[in-house]
Parts: C-alpha cells; sequence; structure tokens
C-alpha cells in the first residue's frame, strides 16, 4: 500500500446546500437531501386531465380524476413520487383538491412546465402566465419543500435562439451581454413567483444558479440538445459552485421527431406535424444509458420525458383492488427496471471529477453549434466566439470526442461521448470560491479570462493548499506572472515544439506564442529549437504546481477561413483553429493522470464514483458505439480485491485489473474493492 | 450635412459623454435613448452649452420582446405595458421639443401568432403612439424581427396612414436585411425622414450581427450612405470596440 502522501486526493463529499454560505438567508432555498427525504426520486405523470372546452371561459375549467391519475402513475405503476405536471392545472377551478391530493400523499411537485414567453394564457399550452400568488401561497403551505419549483424549461434555448440577436445594437461587452440575458430571465422569475428549477437546453447553468431564485438544475437531456458529458460537466460545476443540487431527465424528442410507443405496431408517421411512433424520436438504447449516466453523475431525480403507458389496457390488481390500466411501453418498462437498480445500488458515491475547468464569469459560452440558430460559435447568442472561446471548444472536442455533433446526426452521435481523459471534469467560472477551487486537484484556465485581481488571489491561495493550475502565458497579468514563475515577453510565432525527452521536433502549424523567462527552478518541458520555452512547469514549495502554455490559448492560427464553415445536418463543423500537437502530447496525458482507475482499450465513456471507503471504487462503462467493447479496468494504486458487476450483481474476477465486456450502446457499472486506499479522502 | 450622434451608444454609458469634443469633431445633434429623459441633468446642461440640439429618441431599447416590450405582443397586457412607457416618452419628448421617436417591429410570438395577427397589432400600436401628439414617429426596419425590409416598413407605413407616422431607415440593418441603403431609401421615397448610419458586416461566413460597427469596418459603401442620407437629418449610432471619440470623428472623416 502506497504511503498517504502519494496518494491522489479525491473530494467524496455530496452537495449539501444548506452548507453552503448565505443558505440560512436566501429568500428561496435551493432543495436539500433533508427536503427529498435523503432518497433518489423518479418522476411520474406529466399532466392531469382536464375538463376544459375549447370555447369555455379562460377559468372555467375543472381536473378530473385526480385520484385516479395519480393512482395509475404512482401506484398500480409505481413511476416515482415526483409528479411532474403541465401548468394548466393551478388555474382549474378545483387546483386545490390536486394540491391537497398530492400533500396528503407526500409526493413531490417538480418542475410545473410548459410556460412560454408571449404564449396567450387563453391557449393553455405554450402560454405566458403568472402564478398567482394565492396559488404559490397555498402550494407551499401545503406542500412545504416538496414543492421544487416552476419550470425555467428550455428557456435559455429560447432566449439564444429567439431573443439575443434582437438585442440593438449587439452587446460591445460580455457584460452588456450577460445583462441582456438576465433582463429575459427576470421576466420570466417574476412571472413564476422566483421560485424555479432550471431546466437547461444550453450552458447557462451557472447564471440561473446565480441568480438566487432557483431551487434545482437540470437539463432536457437526448432531443436535439448538448451532449451529455460536457453539458453536465456544466451543471455539476454550477451546483457545486452555487450550492444546487441537480436532476437528470432524457427526451423522447429528437431533431426530426418523438419516440411514441402507445402502439407498437404503428408505422411512424407525420400525420400530427412532425415525425412519431416506434422508431421516431430518441432511441432506447440511448434513453437507457441515459438514465444510468445521468445517475452516476450525482442526480437527485430521475426520469424519461414521457411515452411510459400503452394505448391498449389490461387488468392488474394492486393491494387487493383490480383496475383496467393502460399497458407498460418499453420506455415504462425501462424507467420501472432503472428505478428499481437505482433502489438496489444506493450507494453510488459522488463522481470523482479531479479537475476544474474555470473561465470568466461573464463568458457566455455556448456550444459552437446548437439546436436555436443555424448560426455558429456565437457567445451569449449574439457576440461572436473569440480565440479564447475556440479554445473551450477545441479542448471539449478533446475531451469529448463529437460532443459539439449532438442533435446533427440521426445515428445520434455525439448525445454520448467516449471520454478519453475521463469523465472527470467540473466546469466552474471565475467567481468560484476557494473553498470550492480546493475540491479540486487541478484547475484548467480557459478562455478570454484573465488571471489577475480577486481571481489570482484565490489561485494564489489555492496553489498554496497544494493545487495545480494549468494556463496559458496570454492570460496572466502582470502580477500573476510571478505566481508561474515566469516573465511573459513579446509574442512570436513558431512552427515547431520540442518535447524534452522526445527526440525530434513536432512540425506545427504557424503558431503565436509568447516569449517566456523562466524562473531557475522552472522546469521547462517543451521548448523551440532556439530553445524559447513552450511549456513550463513550476513546482511551489507548498506542494502546488504550475503548468504555463506559452502557446496562445494552445491554437494554431486560424487555418481555415469564416467562409469555409458550413452548419449541416449529418456534417461535421469545422474549427478555424486546431489545437497544438505539443499542447495534446503534455496536456492530455496530464489530464488523465488524475483519474483514479486507467481504463484500458479503445476509447470508451468511463466515469469512477467514490465514497468516505479509500478502498472502493464504483466504475461506469458506457459503450456508446454499436461495437463490443471489452478492456479492462486498471486502478492506479492497489489491486482489485472484489469486483462486482451491477448490471447482474455477479462477481468478476480480481487482481492488478478486471477484464470486462460492454455490449453494444450498453452500460456497465462495476463496483471494486481493493487491497488498498486508492486515494486519500480531501478534506 | 448636420449630423448627430448617438452618446449612447458611443460610450456604452447613460453619462460622462464627451459632448464638447463631439461638437468640435463636427456633430451637432443627438440621438437619446427613452432613459437619457429620465436623467436631462447628466447631459442636457453640457449639451446646449456645446451647441448639440437633441434630435430624436431611439426607443430601440424599450423594444427587445420580452424583455423590454414589443409593439405587437400576443400577450395584451404586454403590449399596453410597453405603449404606456412609450407614450411616457412621447410626452417627456414634447417637454424638451425632440421631434423624433424611432420605433421598430417585434418579432413574431414563438406560439399562436402568425403575421396576419401581428401586423394588425403593430398599425393599431403605431396610431395610438400617432395619436399622442405631432411628435413624428418614425418605424424603422430590424434584422431578425419580423418586417426587415424597406418595402414592408413602407406598406406598414402607409396602411398607418397618419402624417405624423413616417419611416427611417438605419442603413445597417439595412445591409443585414440584404438590402442596399440607396436602393432602400429610394424604395422609402418621401416616407423618409431620417437615417440612421453605422456599419454591418455582411461577408460570407461571418455571422450576421447587430453590431453597430464604426463605419468603414464593415460592408458599408460611402457613396450608397452619402445618397441614403441626402439632406436629412441622420444620426451615427455606432458601438466602438475601441476609442469612443476616435471611432466618432473617424466616422465623419468616413462620412466626408
Amino acid at each position: 500500500m502506497p504511503p498517504a502522501h502519494d496518494l491522489p486526493r479525491a473530494w467524496v463529499r455530496p452537495v449539501n446546500p444548506e452548507e453552503y454560505p448565505g443558505f440560512a438567508k436566501r429568500p428561496v432555498k435551493p432543495v436539500t437531501r433533508a427536503d427529498l427525504d435523503n432518497q433518489f426520486h423518479t418522476t411520474a405523470m406529466r399532466a392531469f386531465n382536464l375538463d376544459r372546452a375549447p370555447q369555455a371561459p379562460a377559468h372555467e375549467f375543472r381536473i378530473t380524476d385526480i385520484k385516479e391519475t395519480l393512482d395509475l402513475y404512482t401506484r398500480d405503476y409505481d413511476f416515482g413520487r415526483a409528479i411532474w405536471p403541465n401548468w394548466a392545472f393551478l388555474f382549474a377551478e378545483n387546483w386545490r383538491e390536486a394540491i391537497d391530493e398530492m400533500a396528503a400523499r407526500e409526493l413531490y411537485l417538480f418542475d410545473v412546465w410548459n410556460y412560454c414567453p408571449s404564449g396567450p394564457f387563453e391557449r393553455f399550452g405554450c402560454s405566458e402566465y403568472r402564478v398567482p400568488d394565492d396559488v404559490h401561497h397555498y402550494l407551499l403551505q401545503q406542500m412545504g419543500p416538496r414543492f421544487l419549483g416552476y419550470d425555467n424549461g428550455e428557456q435559455d434555448g429560447r432566449y439564444i435562439g429567439g431573443y439575443a440577436k434582437l438585442v440593438c445594437p449587439a452587446p460591445v461587452t460580455r457584460r452588456q451581454a450577460y445583462d441582456a440575458f438576465c433582463q429575459y430571465f427576470r421576466q420570466l422569475g417574476d412571472d413564476l413567483q422566483n421560485y424555479l428549477t432550471a431546466l437547461n437546453s444550453l450552458t447557462f447553468p451557472h447564471y440561473f444558479a446565480q441568480l438566487g431564485n432557483h431551487r434545482l438544475l437540470g437539463t432536457e437531456s437526448a432531443q436535439a440538445l448538448p451532449s451529455v458529458p460536457m453539458w453536465y460537466a456544466f451543471i455539476r460545476g454550477a451546483g457545486k459552485q452555487y450550492g444546487l443540487l441537480w436532476f437528470g431527465n432524457a427526451s423522447v424528442w429528437n431533431r426530426w421527431g418523438a419516440k411514441s410507443l402507445a402502439d407498437l405496431n404503428a408505422e411512424d408517421t407525420t400525420a400530427s406535424g412532425f415525425l412519431r411512433g416506434p422508431t421516431a424520436g430518441t432511441s432506447m438504447s440511448l434513453l437507457r444509458r441515459l438514465w444510468y449516466v445521468l445517475v452516476m453523475y450525482g442526480s437527485v431525480i430521475m426520469g424519461f420525458e414521457s411515452g411510459h403507458l400503452g394505448s391498449a389496457t389490461e387488468e392488474r390488481t394492486v393491494n387487493g383492488v383490480k383496475r383496467q390500466v393502460p399497458v407498460l411501453t418499453d420506455i415504462g418498462r425501462e424507467h420501472l427496471r432503472g428505478a428499481r437498480w437505482c433502489a438496489a445500488h444506493p450507494h453510488r458515491g459522488e463522481q470523482h471529477t479531479p479537475v476544474a475547468l474555470l473561465w470568466d464569469f461573464h463568458a457566455g459560452w455556448a456550444p459552437p453549434r446548437h439546436l436555436y440558430t443555424g448560426d455558429t460559435h456565437l457567445v451569449w447568442g449574439n457576440m461572436p466566439y473569440e480565440k479564447g472561446d475556440h479554445q473551450i471548444d477545441l479542448l471539449l472536442r478533446e475531451l469529448y470526442p463529437h460532443y459539439e455533433d449532438a442533435g446533427f446526426y440521426h445515428s445520434e452521435r455525439g448525445f454520448l461521448t467516449a471520454t478519453p481523459c475521463g469523465d472527470s471534469f467540473d466546469i466552474l467560472l471565475s467567481d468560484a470560491s476557494e473553498e470550492i477551487l480546493n475540491h479540486y486537484e487541478c484547475v484548467v484556465v480557459l478562455g478570454e479570462t484573465r488571471i489577475e485581481g480577486e481571481l489570482l488571489g484565490r489561485l494564489s491561495r489555492y496553489l498554496e493548499r497544494g493545487g495545480q493550475v494549468v494556463a496559458c502565458a496570454n492570460q496572466l497579468g502582470a502580477e500573476a506572472q510571478a505566481r508561474f514563475g515566469v516573465e511573459v515577453g513579446a509574442v512570436e510565432e513558431a512552427y515547431h515544439a520540442i518535447i524534452e525527452g522526445h527526440p525530434w521536433p513536432i512540425n506545427e502549424s504557424p503558431f503565436r506564442m509568447h516569449r517566456l523567462t523562466c524562473d531557475p527552478a522552472a522546469e521547462v518541458i517543451a521548448r523551440t529549437r532556439q530553445g524559447a520555452p513552450l511549456v513550463v512547469r513550476s513546482n511551489h514549495a507548498t506542494g502546488g504546481s504550475t503548468l504555463l502554455f506559452a502557446a496562445e490559448f494552445f491554437l494554431t492560427n486560424p487555418t481555415l477561413a469564416p467562409e469555409h464553415i458550413h452548419n449541416e445536418i449529418e456534417q461535421p463543423l469545422p474549427s478555424p483553429y486546431a489545437i497544438l500537437e505539443h499542447v495534446k502530447a503534455i496536456l492530455l496525458p496530464y489530464l488523465r493522470s488524475s483519474n483514479l482507475v486507467a481504463v484500458e482499450g479503445s476509447p470508451i465513456q468511463f466515469l469512477v464514483n467514490v465514497t468516505e471507503r479509500a478502498d472502493r471504487l464504483v466504475v461506469t462503462l458506457c459503450n456508446n458505439s454499436a461495437e463490443p467493447w471489452e478492456g479492462a479496468l486498471r486502478p492506479r494504486r492497489a489491486r482489485v480485491r472484489e469486483a462486482t458487476d451491477w448490471m447482474t450483481d455477479r462477481p468478476l474476477p480480481g487482481g492488478d485489473c478486471v477484464r470486462v465486456q460492454v455490449p453494444p450502446l450498453e452500460v456497465v457499472v462495476v463496483e471494486l474493492l481493493l487491497d488498498g486506499a486508492a486515494f486519500e479522502v480531501r478534506q | 450635412m448636420s449630423p448627430a450622434v448617438n452618446p449612447v451608444y458611443l460610450t456604452g454609458s447613460s453619462e460622462g459623454w464627451p459632448l464638447k469634443q463631439l461638437a468640435a469633431a463636427g456633430y451637432r445633434g443627438l440621438e437619446l435613448t427613452p432613459a437619457c429623459l429620465d436623467n436631462l441633468s447628466h447631459w442636457q446642461p453640457a449639451a446646449r452649452k456645446a451647441g448639440l440640439r437633441a434630435l430624436c429618441v431611439n426607443a430601440m431599447d424599450e423594444l427587445r420582446p420580452y424583455l423590454t416590450g414589443s409593439l405587437s405582443d400576443a400577450v395584451e397586457r404586454r403590449r399596453r405595458d410597453t405603449l404606456r412607457r412609450l407614450l411616457c416618452t412621447l410626452a417627456k419628448m414634447r417637454e424638451q421639443g425632440i421631434p423624433f421617436l424611432v420605433v421598430a417591429p417585434s418579432r413574431l410570438a414563438e406560439v399562436y401568432q402568425s403575421v396576419d395577427e401581428a401586423r394588425p397589432l403593430l398599425v393599431e400600436s403605431l396610431r395610438e403612439l400617432a395619436a399622442a401628439g405631432d411628435t413624428t414617429i418614425l418605424l424603422v426596419a430590424a434584422p431578425f424581427r419580423l418586417f426587415a425590409s424597406s418595402a414592408e416598413t413602407a406598406a406598414i407605413v402607409d396602411e398607418v396612414n397618419r402624417p405624423n407616422v413616417a419611416a427611417a431607415l438605419d442603413v445597417g440593418h439595412a445591409l443585414l436585411s440584404d438590402e442596399r441603403p440607396a436602393a432602400a431609401a429610394k424604395r422609402l421615397g418621401k416616407r423618409l425622414r431620417y437615417v440612421q448610419v453605422h456599419d454591418a458586416d455582411i461577408r460570407p461566413g461571418v455571422m450576421r450581427l447587430d453590431r453597430h460597427l464604426p463605419l468603414g469596418d464593415g460592408s458599408l459603401e460611402k457613396e450608397e450612405v452619402r445618397a441614403a442620407v441626402g439632406v436629412r437629418p441622420f444620426a451615427v449610432g455606432i458601438t466602438p470596440a475601441a476609442d469612443p471619440l476616435d471611432t466618432a470623428r473617424a466616422a465623419l472623416r468616413w462620412l466626408g
């Protein structure tokens, strides 16, 4: 067993919102684990039945079959306790009855959905509405913290796609762009009692969390929305930074239509205006993989969007009572199977995310393409990417290959990706506290971020506590240079790199670099033939270290003119830049080395969960390929004493490593018990 | 040529404008935002001293659909709220003797609104604003919105059919909507009373954004801008990333 000081330090504690500064004073409290009865939950039911006639006056309707509907989704079929209804019931004549019934059953009311700016209320569909004070107060009175919030649903995408470009003139500064974004969400918050759940559709969860009026964070995954491993790096980061729990949800929709299994014998049809049917929408295999991945990411609530019940019925006996109920679909069956699996494996631990990717608070970064616009490479929906934004994109392409293709391919490429450096990153913004930075082994500073002022102070103290910081010379303010053991000089051009220990120079596309003058103690690990340092590592007396790259944002000079960038379905999206080869050669192994388990085999998505028990790891392998995967899990610091495949609950042979097979488009979760500690618990 | 400048766009601020220097550079008027009318003391004394006249209020800030307002919002209370605020602005403009108010169409509400539903609401809103007094209400086409072309602007102005409702032409907006400014001015004809000048980059592959670029930084051609302006009052409405005063001076040099 290696000495404890040689072990990597892993943060193993879950987010507990009540432990965050200011929690007691927050008017809208984030959902706590105690609010959830310290249990994992699943979602059930998407709408109450209404007897509303189309021509009737707006408020003249009632909710019907309240008890029967709740029975169907929570007793006849135990889909879960988090009821997820459409908003319209709040305006029915008997809205109190529905709330009373949910409260009496100790159910949760989750993410009351379908608010849409400028949609007339009277349509009772995608509508703009204001939650009346008496309804809101009654909800809080009857349900207390079990009311989890109104849906801020896909509104970040809606703002970016439909409103950001109408800001005239377009913002000059990112601060202005942020202000416009907040203007939209102030309106939305005011309409919805500032009591919200964020069902994100893009990469803005930090801003929602920071607004102070949200209780939970999550996403509408699949659909035609972003890549999940990349996206949950944002969600987790925001949750950890601002003290909010997060949930998972997988949609039956994709860009072209929706899965409907109501009638398995039906043909897919476009009769409803979009493709709908058994083979339309999100594939069952993606839905299934998303369930397990999102659960292992630490989601406190999970569910499939819809489609649990078929149109045929069957007789079921529940608690001695016979009822004729709709039959289960594959979606419903998979939901129940997933819920049972979660109940059978409650000690899933916390995802090990030793590396934080950090950039400026006002960055407003979004993937280079997404569902909501045909434009590419915009931040905040109305400002062009700068070079630092391309750096974020291109590093994410290395960490989550093809992430930028999510939603653009029928093959579902990109929704889940291999993770060559591990699914082990969180994304933080530059206002992250020291306390939060100290959860991580390493912080990689990206984008148009200046390391100076308060951020420099926090990173300096992080280094003093033994942290590792990765940055580029062009991000360093004057004071930061001393911290990194360099003086940053003039800009030069280069087109090669020599990595120490490699016999030959690496040819590079031309790139801009800063001339660095290093402290004598600094280690130059890459340079030019003329001796100019390209990558410098400095170890600090307190145990921390810095890794500094001279190349501007890790990138080549532009290699592609904008007119050659086309955003098309079923086609890749090129970038005008590329990450330099010497950067990849040094940075990617450096990031990979922070994983507690080496995964040997062809690239696969993998994540490692940890608990207080340092000799126990839970490894999730998600094979997003149509070929079977076979490989080995090799803990870096100990041998495997016992291994259990949680999908079958059968043991696997241990030893130096565990050999695992993952069928095509499947997930396997393996619990490893080691003969020694794999990490030191980070305090 | 008697150019005005929008100092809010130029400096990104509602106060601390370099008015003396702008006057020295050759500017003679100011295009303001509605918020400026609530802060008269911040700029009016200095503007008078510099000989800069308040020429126009550009209400685009108040016409960001959902964020601030819309003249054709499908949610009636939002449209009423927008009108209420603009009517307040008009009252303040009358007190100050400012002759022009620039307004723009909205976007189509995302759900349940057709063009045929939105257009009458816009027309009705314009008539209501026009009825508030003799201030000239200028409809300007804007990209990414429901009506983005000079032809549509002209048709709406005609439909509104009020003597104090006319058109403004934003030459940058015209470019972004694939119209050449001179042709747009010609199409608007006698309806055109006021021109707003900034550049826009419409090269292939460049994302089309309403960035109000400094003159010469985009795809505008000098002669077509001069033709569009003619003898009409006009304002430079640029949002520079560099020094505002230098950019404002450069704009006048570019215009010749």
